[in-house]
This record gives structure tokens, sequence and C-alpha cells, in this order.
């Protein structure tokens, strides 16, 4: 598993959103946490994205503080119709801008609004991860959500491959604890469901007890 | 449409950009130590490896309006996930 830690040593980039996203939601104090992508470049394997996955937590009143801050900070998002529309659809999306040498060129973010039962312990298990210029790190969903989210999901299109997100957590991640994968998945998936015995098989091929527990 | 997965370093034009040629080096880097496809990087260089990711991204559709290419994503796969099925005895 990587090593935690909250400080980077490589130097702040400029025009870098993730950064921007987590230092304005840092402020407000408003609970989130990075997940997709993103997140599975710390835990498994890498893969490029054309979006930024934010999850906000706190309720609709925080969710609008946390769109205005954000629409204040300089982000081109409307506040009132992205909470019509992440009301709607559980999500909203607006551009930021990254800014390479001067040049600059957009990437969507994707905010999400919490929708699954177990999104406060998701929220109570974050980690905080270390971010260029952020002395204190960014919180990322952890290993073991991903692999939730991702066996619950499991999209296999154009743009998703959950299946081989998931092995690739499985691959890196040595301390996963898969007990609690695999009882929040009982708790709401029924007993025969396909994708409960394929982790279980996933875990046993990289080495993981099927039962729950740590390599 | 080119699949989200896959980051190219080479401009539509068929020419490598300087976006992509940083990125060929981050993960020949990243990727020198990891045994078939498996990192074992730490997090300061997937932070590195991720946000070299994101920028190729981002110049690879630079100009394009990203807010409709992310909805047309989202089309294209609503539905295609697995929702939570009612447990059995579930009114």
């Amino acid at each position: 598993m990587p090593g935690e830690g909250t400080r980077s040593s490589h130097p702040p980039p400029s025009g870098d959103p993730v950064a921007e996203l987590a230092s304005v939601l840092d402020a407000l104090e408003v609970p989130y946490f990075f997940t997709g992508a993103l997140a599975l470049n710390f835990w498994g394997r890498q893969r490029g994205t054309e979006d930024i996955d934010l999850v906000i937590h706190g309720g609709r009143v925080r969710f609008a503080e946390a769109l205005n801050a954000l629409a204040e900070a300089g982000f081109a998002v409307d506040p009132p119709a992205a909470l019509k529309e992440s009301t709607e659809e559980g999500h909203t999306a607006f551009p930021a801008t990254i800014e390479v040498e001067g040049r600059k060129a957009d990437i969507a973010v994707d905010v999400i609004l919490p929708a699954l039962p177990f999104e406060k312990e998701i929220l109570a298990r974050t980690r905080r991860l270390p971010w260029f210029g952020k002395e204190d790190g960014i919180p990322v969903i952890s290993p073991e959500d991903l692999v939730l989210y991702k066996t619950i999901y499991f999209r296999r299109t154009a743009f998703s491959d959950d299946p081989r997100d998931v092995e690739s957590v499985l691959a890196r991640t040595r301390d996963l604890d898969t007990s609690i994968v695999l009882e929040t998945l009982s708790s709401i998936l029924p007993e025969d469901d396909e994708r409960i015995e394929w982790l279980r098989e996933a875990l046993r091929k990289h080495g993981f007890s099927a039962g729950g527990g740590s390599k | 449409m080119r699949a989200m997965s896959e980051t190219t370093s080479k401009t539509a034009d068929g020419k490598g950009s300087r976006i992509g040629e940083a990125l060929d080096r981050v993960k020949r880097q990243a990727g020198r130590q990891a045994p078939r496809g498996v990192s074992n990087r730490g997090p300061e260089a997937s932070a590195a490896v991720f946000l070299y990711l994101l920028r190729a991204a981002a110049f690879a559709v630079q100009g394009q309006d990203v807010v409709a290419r992310w909805r047309a994503k989202r089309c294209l796969e609503k539905g295609r996930d697995h929702p939570i099925p009612p447990r059995p005895g579930t009114p």
C-alpha cells in the first residue's frame, strides 16, 4: 500500500484545479472528498480522465454554500442551476481551468451529491493524501470504499471498466480491510448477487481472504 | 469519441506535444520499478502522475466544451451501471 503523508515535496503548480477546489472547500469547512480516477491513481492503476470527481456532504444547504463559495472563488459554476441539476440527477458539472506554462485548457469538475445509504461511513473513512501546495493534503476516498463503489456500479463501458479498476486496487493495496467491503455489500445486495461472488473470487485471486481481512 | 480511459501523447495531427512528452517521461519513471502494470509508487508520485494525466487529457480536448463532453458521457453511461436491487422480502 502506498505510504500516507500530508506534505508534498513537489513545487505547487499554477492553475491546478484540484488544489483550488480543496482550498475553497477546506476554508468553508464543508465535508467532501475526491473520488474517481484521482483516487484510483492513489490506490490502483494509472488511468487518464477528463474530469475531477468530487463528493460534497452535509446536505443540500451545505452543498449550496459550497457551490456559492466555488462561484465566488472564480469557478464557472451557476449555483442555482447546479443545485437544481444535482438534486434531479445526483450530479452536476462545471469547467475548471488547468494552466501549464501559460497555456490554458479546461477540465470538467463532476460534483456529486451523496446518494448511497452508507455515505457517512465512507466520509469518515476518507484519507488525507499529499497534494501539491496543500500543506494538509486533500481528502480522498479510502481504497475500501473505492472498491465498494466500483463493485456496486460495475460499469464496463467505453469510459469505465470498474472490474479492472477494482482488480488494480486489490493488486496494489496490500492492507485493504476487505471485511468493510464485504459486510457493506452483504447489507445492501441480495446474497446471490453476482457482484459479491465476483469480488470474492477477485479477492482470492489477489491473495486476500474472501471472508474479509487483509492479505 | 476517444475512450477516456486512454490518454495519448500525440496531438490530433499525429505530432507529439510537449505535454505528451512530459507525460511519457513521468510514465516511464513511474513504471520503471513496477511489475506488469502494477505500480508500487508512493502517494506523491501518484499525485504527480495523476496531475500529468489530467493535464494531458485537458490539452487533448483543448477548445472543446468539457461540460458538454461530460454530459454526453453521462448520457451514454446512464443505465449501464448496476443499480442496487431490492433485497429479497423488501416491499
